[in-house]
């Protein structure tokens, strides 16, 4: 059938070429068509016995890596010729309006002082956590606590208690916890004082001598997203250009800052080594090949990728940009069939042209060199992450493609 | 039969569960005059000194809470509030801070009203009570009066403020000119009765009884 193919095309290259063009523009729109996943979390290993992926999750839900801190402060204070009255109060509403403008979907919420109008019960919390706080010292507290003498002692100064006019809102709270154990879990909580020099006057996070302002943002796109943490990023800048007047410096915070420059830094490396390294692999074709063909030796393998990634991507919705990545890697690897193909059957004058058609198009699996990959990606595809296992993906649908086609352009 | 016992039912529900319902039976809205009157008379009140007893009625306690103190208010901002017997223990308020203390601790202990919400939401009651402030009881409670002679005035607290409060039963002196009692009734059937006795009305204060917790 390729031996038939190659006769028709050798005698209608018009039609060729613009098939050619037609698979490298579906080949590009399917590529960009693919939805990228640029998450660390693809390359985590998921199979039985292992707990990193688990791991990874819990510690993405801790509060803090979920936090954006913008620190509000001016930028030379010297050259300020206001009273620090009027700083600060341009400080404060600089981060009224900040938090103002942080809304949903990107950010959860945004403070600039401590929740403290909120109704918390955190003695009610404590109370109901304390089996799982309780450790062998407060439970010999909680047995001193349960004698005669110390059970009167108390029940007193709670009658006291609620003689007083605070003892109209705590009598509902003395009758759950008479013996006030909640105590002995905020005990616990002694220690975690993450706001010890906030200025209390004010109620505000503002620093020791005034010249800082906090604003906290809360939001649910994770530390390892990368997209969502240049949207979330990108977001808070917006924020802080159209609230925030330009003699105050915002400096933000995050560990989706950390993120982006790792990714951006990353990406920039990648571009960098793979435009030198195709550049410098498509002057090597032209200069050994020497003949503008080597042009399409090179591009259409390459052109595969993209109905590659869609192959890949009906399995897995969402492909990681690193799946695409070592895809591409080894896709380059079929490149030398193309190669094989183009030497064998270089100069359409050559006799016997169409019985090495036949031959290349009729042999034996274990004679194709690129079939040795398909053995190697058999270790691949046993490998215990899922990143590895979307490349052999990845590698198959484009190998499939790439090792066929060669054939269809050669002239 | 049935008739009856479901007549009995809806009796008990009213009476047991829904004691609002009763006081707002017996309320009727306070009258023009009547608000002019207790306005007319707290704007005269520049201090207020007064001994109070207190009575207690709690379903966990069998006999009831007997307790004394005594109380000072000074327009517009000053105020204080302590208990001498059983347990001595009170508080002095001076515009937005204070300073609060108890027989058990040696000295006295500050705190600011914005940082304390229970300390606040008392403030609130009892420099309203002091200062007889129908704008600020309006906002907070729906205001009707149970007896006109002496005024006494039933606040029944809007849903958003409700809380632990049912309702309260604020009694006038004669000429209205200050509070002569006040029975705080609770969500749970419990109650606590303030009365005021020995009242002196635009008295000389000395300004430390608003500073602190006097030396014994």
């Amino acid at each position: 059938m390729i031996g038939k193919l190659y006769t028709f095309f050798a005698h209608h290259t018009r039609l060729l070429l613009l098939g050619y063009l037609c698979f490298v523009v579906v080949s590009i729109i399917c590529f960009s068509r693919v939805q990228r996943q640029e998450n660390i979390e693809a390359l985590l290993p998921d199979t039985d016995g292992t707990t990193v992926r688990r791991d990874f999750n819990l510690l993405q839900q801790a509060p803090f890596a979920r936090k954006i801190l913008i620190d509000l402060h001016y930028a030379d204070t010297e050259d300020i010729q206001s009273t620090a009255i009027d700083n600060d109060n341009k400080l404060k509403q600089a981060a009224v309006e900040l938090c103002k403008a942080l809304q949903k979907p990107l950010f959860n919420s945004a403070i600039y002082a401590p929740p403290l109008s909120k109704k918390h019960r955190l003695d009610k919390l404590l109370l109901q956590v304390l089996p799982n706080l309780v450790t062998e010292d407060d439970l010999n507290k909680i047995e001193q606590r349960l004698t005669d003498k110390s059970i009167t002692g108390q029940l007193h100064k709670l009658r006291d208690q609620l003689l007083t006019p605070q003892g109209w809102w705590s009598k509902r709270n003395i009758r759950q916890d008479p013996l006030q154990l909640w105590q002995i879990g905020a005990g616990h909580l002694r220690q975690l004082n993450p706001m010890s020099k906030a200025d209390r006057e004010q109620l505000d996070f503002v620093s020791a001598d005034g010249t800082h302002r906090l604003v906290v943002v809360d939001t649910s796109v994770t530390i390892s997203d990368v997209v969502g943490s240049r949207q979330l990023i990108a977001g808070v800048h917006r924020a802080i250009n159209s609230c925030v007047p330009e003699d105050i410096v915002a400096t933000i915070v995050s560990g989706h800052m950390y993120t982006l420059a790792n990714a951006d830094t990353i990406q920039h490396d990648l571009k960098v080594v793979l435009g030198t390294a195709s550049a410098a692999i498509l002057l090597i074709f032209l200069f050994l090949l020497r003949s503008w063909r080597a042009l399409f030796v090179f591009l259409l393998p390459a052109s595969v990728l993209g109905i590659a990634a869609v192959a890949v991507a009906t399995l897995f919705p969402v492909v990681s940009g690193i799946t695409i990545g070592f895809g591409a890697v080894l896709l380059g690897i079929t490149v030398d069939f193309t190669l094989h193909v183009y030497f064998s059957l270089r100069g359409s004058d050559k006799p016997g042209q169409q019985q090495q058609l036949r031959c290349l198009s009729s042999q034996r699996s274990d004679q194709l060199p690129g079939l040795q990959y398909y053995v190697e990606l058999s270790i691949a595809w046993s490998a215990p992450t899922g990143g590895i296992l979307n490349d052999g993906n990845c590698f198959i649908f484009s190998s499939g493609f790439g090792g066929d086609a060669p054939s269809l352009w050669h002239g | 039969m049935a008739a009856i016992k479901i007549l009995l039912s809806v009796v008990f529900f009213a009476v047991l569960v829904c004691p609002q319902l009763l006081v707002a039976a017996e309320t009727v809205p306070l009258p023009a005059a009547i608000e002019q009157q207790i306005t007319a008379a707290a704007h005269d009140v520049k201090t207020l000194h007064s001994e109070f007893a207190q009575e207690k009625y709690l379903s966990i306690f069998e006999e009831k809470l007997l307790s004394s103190g005594q109380f000072y208010y000074q327009r517009p901002d000053k105020l204080r509030w302590e208990l001498l017997e059983p347990v001595v223990s009170g508080f002095v308020l001076n515009g937005d801070s204070g300073k609060r203390w108890h027989q058990s601790i040696a000295g006295s202990e500050p705190f600011k009203l914005k940082q304390d919400r229970a300390m606040s939401l008392i403030a609130e009651q009892l420099f309203a009570w002091a200062k007889a402030d129908l704008d600020w009881l309006h906002k907070h409670y729906e205001i009707g009066v149970t007896q006109q002679q002496p005024i006494q005035l039933c606040l029944l607290p809007l849903a958003e403020n409700n809380g632990f409060l049912d309702h309260l039963l604020i009694t006038f002196s004669p000429d209205a000119s200050y509070v002569a009692s006040v029975e705080i009734h609770e969500s749970d059937g419990d109650y606590t009765r303030i009365n005021f006795k020995k009242t002196v009305v635009n008295g000389c204060i000395d300004s430390d009884i608003f500073a602190d917790r006097l030396s014994d």
